[in-house]
């Protein structure tokens, strides 16, 4: 599914870690001479530039809820907005749906994704780093693509795995599966959902001191014993707030809920803002209204992770050099277990891009059979990638993504830089600001957007790149943050001073030490968010306009007409786009690697 | 060479004020190798960044070699790029993106030294440090020790007038840092630097330096030569922080005077040594007693009774190889003694010994330090 949120929460809450008014002990942020003035005047300015791109379009939205006319005419404050929320039994329902979507998709996520990351880091169930790359593969796969093949494989009318049982079983005469239902979009999103909680609870499941569950096996207990009772428990902390990330991350959504769930007729808060702000009759100020209870529900759950974590770091456990968690031996359920795993992988992550890449070989859509094999070609592509249009849409798509990804990664390293390296006041309330924007799914970011720009229309960016270009950048901030803030802290302040002491200036410091140690770091950051921002739809299909089309939402565009092999030839080039870029960012990463320690007396 | 004057730091925290580094004043001669000791948290990296410029004071002043770097009288601050110094940091601060040789050549490259004198001075450099040949490695490649002697090298590379160590030898192994100690005293003893260095551990200060400054909470408790501090220790922290002491109680009605005093103790009659005429003893009347354990004489029981001659019997047995230690108990107070091992015959659990500490080595300090924050 589209990366959403990923790890970005998890270390957001680390800037809490910074030192107060700086008694020196230990690692401690040292004070560096500035003149007031010019402190002030930097937090001021980036204070500025975030409030502009992250809040005030915010605030444009939430006006916007009290008013009854659209963005950009004269209008009357009102209340009537959300009186009509509370009295409208299908927006309600709305609500609900989402409730109980984004706890459904949440809870399969997390389970299977939890069992997976178990059985990786606790156990010694085979094929371990196979399993482990295939949970990743979905953040190259954008999240319609694996919508939509969840709508070819499971359709009551033309679903590739109903068909099959109705061809080959000779109990089934009717369709097995629904994926136009709740349990369909559940499943379609949960499935796709794996590798954040996968990765979050491996990470817990690796720093548990494994003395606590061999006590609990001298003990007497079992396996499923010990893992029930004081493995589990005493993860409850990093389980409660995985279990709330996949949450927010399944609430966000809109690709499932937009592809399975219309057509089932189950509203959710994602698509009901979308029709009404972009299907006629529109009425933005609904809209407004609706997304503002979509961010309390929101804000509700950040508000119960922030909690978890703060409780979670009384129960960390953590490992010395001496305490590798050992793994269990599965002994005769080591083969269950391995098959396990494989048939969650091929359900989750296989089926999906099977059909991906078959489909994308066909003329037109059909479920497989004999004669199907022959009518397989490359002419799909061959027409995507001739199609002018598509090959507008490729460069709009890279020329928004570097920009974007570049302002967002620039600015937020500079806040990082303030947050973590100085004592400017009001750092605080700047690394606030930046990490908002994983509070704003998607679908509300860009409904702020309009709402400020059609206010404003002497900003003219309205259907132009740069409302794309300003979305993107405010969506994504956070993650430059996380990455920038990881950079910084690898880097020891004593680097810096030692610059100093052999009798270099501030400019030659930075440009011959900081700079150089971290922007490896900050390039990978930039390949992610270029990721990112080729994947995501939730802003595109907002905000774009005739001459900003971008492949997203020429992906949609098939969807809606039914285009499924072009859908997928499309998909698998852009599928092909994102390996690269993956490619190009471990192998930075890797070189990176070579420059920390190796050996480290410290 | 360096004049430290009424140096302070003072930090506001929401639990109150925080002296860092509270009024301490003292001086370093040139080419001398100077420490300051004393345990976590009293000032002793805070005042050596002071003196580098990597922390701003908050009042006094700080001179090298007749110029002033910081005086808050003046409001002057000469920044750390400024003020010629080399400083070698506790995690090393070897730059990974470089190589040994561009770590090294870096202060050079900064002063716009000739390329070819560059080449000479680094290859110098690392010659003293025992790393010649290394120049093309890459840092991240180098273990602990290596580094440590990259970041030395880099800090006397450009000759200059101080060199400030920061507990660089803290993270290495105990082997290791008995080599390094002796490496890092024969090459400032080579190259005649002045040099101020920070640690923790006082055997170390001790066994290098020409001149201890104990510190604690951030006040110079003490200042002299090893041997005076060990020896001559003039406050009851100095006494313990270094090395092991016996604390005794002692009372004495009547002034006490320079040179041999008597005093009451728990064990009885003790004549005791004053120092120094010192008057922050005042009129008091409580005292400590303190003495080292191996300066205790220790015989088994029965022996003829000299001056300052107890009996006692022995509690513990801690044997350590080249030496013993015993607890033995006279009365209401516990000593501890030190004796060679060859005494073995009549050291067992609960033999009666006869301990007599000689008057000259029992020196009286102040019943409690001054001041105590």
């Amino acid at each position: 599914m589209t990366t959403e949120l990923e790890q970005v929460v998890v270390t957001a809450e680390s800037t809490d870690g910074t030192a107060p008014a700086g008694p020196p002990s230990g690692f401690v942020k040292r004070l560096r001479p500035r003149l007031p003035r010019r402190q002030t005047l930097w937090v001021l300015l980036l204070l500025a530039i975030l409030t502009w791109v992250i809040l005030v379009p915010v605030g444009a939205m939430i006006w916007g809820s009290f008013r009854d006319g659209p963005p950009g005419t004269v209008a009357n404050y009102t209340l009537e907005k959300y009186r009509f929320i509370l009295d409208s039994p299908s927006l309600l329902r709305a609500v609900w749906n989402s409730v109980v979507f984004g706890g459904g998709a949440a809870l399969l996520a997390f389970v299977l994704g939890t069992y997976l990351a178990w059985l990786t880091e606790r156990t010694n169930v085979r094929f371990r780093t196979f399993i482990y790359v295939a949970v990743l593969f979905p953040l190259v796969v954008p999240g319609i693509l694996t919508a939509t093949s969840w709508l070819l494989l499971l359709s009551p009318r033309i679903g590739v795995v109903n068909s099959l049982a109705m061809n080959w079983l000779p109990f089934v005469d009717g369709p097995v599966f629904n994926g136009y239902s709740m349990l369909g979009m559940i499943w379609a999103e949960g499935s796709d959902s794996l590798t954040l909680p996968f990765l979050l609870m491996a990470a817990a499941f690796r720093s548990m001191d494994s003395s606590l569950e061999e006590a609990s096996r001298i003990s007497g207990a079992g396996v499923l014993n010990t893992t029930r009772r004081i493995t589990l428990p005493v993860m409850l902390p990093a389980v409660l707030s995985t279990f709330i990330l996949c949450f927010i991350k399944a609430i966000e959504s809109f690709e499932v809920p937009a592809v399975l769930g219309i057509a089932a007729r189950i509203p959710v808060f994602a698509t009901q803002i979308w029709r009404g702000s972009q299907m006629f009759p529109s009425d933005r100020n609904l809209a407004a209204a609706f997304a503002v209870v979509y961010l309390i529900v929101v804000l509700i759950a950040l508000a119960i992770y922030y909690r978890a974590t703060r409780v979670g770091d009384r129960f960390a456990t953590i490992t010395g050099k001496g305490f590798r968690p050992t793994r269990i031996d599965l002994g005769r359920l080591r083969s269950v277990n391995t098959i396990a795993a494989m048939l969650i992988l091929f359900l989750a992550v296989a089926l999906p891009f099977l059909v991906m890449v078959y489909t994308s070989f066909l003329p037109f859509y059909e479920v497989p059979s004999a004669e199907v094999w022959g009518k397989m070609s490359f002419k799909q592509y061959a027409e995507v990638l001739g199609h002018p249009r598509i090959q507008s849409a490729a460069v709009t798509t890279i020329v928004i993504g570097v920009t974007a990804s570049l302002l967002a990664v620039l600015l937020s390293s500079v806040v990082a830089w303030v947050t973590v390296r100085t004592q400017y006041r009001g750092r605080r309330l700047l690394d606030a600001i930046a990490f908002a924007p994983i509070a704003l799914p998607g679908i509300v970011m860009a409904l702020a957007m309009l709402w400020l720009y059609l206010t404003l229309p002497n900003f003219g960016i309205y259907a132009t790149i740069w409302i794309l270009i300003l979305a993107f950048v405010a969506k994504f901030i956070p993650y430059g943050m996380r990455a920038s803030h990881a950079s910084l802290l690898q880097l020891n302040r004593e680097l810096e001073e030692a610059s100093q002491a052999s009798g270099a200036s501030w400019l030659r410091t930075m440009t011959q030490i900081v700079v150089p140690l971290i922007v490896p770091g900050l390039f990978v950051a930039f390949i992610y968010v270029l990721s990112l921002s080729v994947k995501i739809l939730s802003l595109p299909i907002m905000l774009s306009g005739p001459k900003t089309h971008v492949l997203s939402l020429q992906i949609w565009e098939y969807y809606d007409g039914g285009f499924y092999p072009a859908l997928n030839a499309l998909g698998m080039l852009m599928f092909l786009l994102l390996l690269v870029l993956t490619g190009i960012a471990k192998l930075v990463a890797n070189k990176v690697g070579g420059h920390t320690f190796k050996e480290q007396a410290l | 060479m360096i004049t430290i004057e009424n140096l302070s730091k003072h930090f506001r925290t929401p639990e109150g004020d925080l002296h860092a580094v509270d009024d301490i004043s003292f001086e370093v001669a040139r080419g001398q190798f100077f420490s300051l000791v004393g345990p976590s948290g009293c000032g002793k990296s805070t005042t050596l960044r002071m003196i580098a410029g990597l922390e701003r004071p908050t009042r006094g002043s700080i001179e090298i070699s007749d110029r002033v770097v910081y005086s808050s009288s003046d409001r002057t601050f000469v920044p750390a790029n400024k003020r010629s110094i080399g400083m070698v940091f506790q995690s090393y601060a070897v730059w990974p993106h470089m190589t040994v040789f561009s770590n090294v050549a870096y202060p050079l490259k900064v002063q716009r030294v000739a390329k070819a004198t560059i080449r000479k001075k680094v290859h110098a450099a690392l010659e003293l440090v025992g790393l010649a040949g290394l120049e093309d490695r890459p840092s991240s490649r180098l273990s602990g020790g290596q580094q440590q002697r990259v970041a030395l090298a880099r800090a006397i590379v450009h000759e200059p007038q101080l060199l400030l160590l920061d507990e660089p030898l803290s993270n290495l192994d105990a082997q290791l840092r008995k080599q390094m100690r002796a490496e890092i005293k024969g090459l400032q003893e080579r190259i005649g630097v002045t040099t101020i260095f920070v640690t923790h551990d006082q055997e170390e200060a001790l066994s290098m330096s020409d001149e201890v400054a104990i510190l604690d909470a951030g006040k110079i408790r003490q200042v002299g030569r090893p041997e005076e501090i060990y020896h001559a220790p003039t406050t009851q922290f100095t006494a313990a922080f270094v090395g092991n002491i016996n604390l005794v109680d002692g009372r004495k009605d009547s002034p006490v005077t320079a040179g041999v005093n008597e005093l009451m103790t728990p064990m009885g009659p003790l004549k005791a040594t004053l120092a120094t005429d010192d008057d922050s003893f005042g009129n008091g009347q409580q005292f400590t007693v303190g003495i080292r354990p191996e300066l205790i004489e220790i015989r088994a029981s029965g022996a003829p009774s000299t001056e300052n001659t107890f009996d006692g019997s022995v509690t513990r047995l801690m044997f350590l190889g080249d030496s013993i230690e015993c607890h033995v108990t006279v009365g209401a107070q516990e000593l501890l003694v030190k004796t060679s091992s060859a005494a073995t015959e009549m050291l067992r659990v609960g033999a009666e010994v006869s301990v007599t500490l000689p008057a000259r080595y029992a020196r009286i300090l102040p019943a409690e330090d001054p001041a105590e924050a």
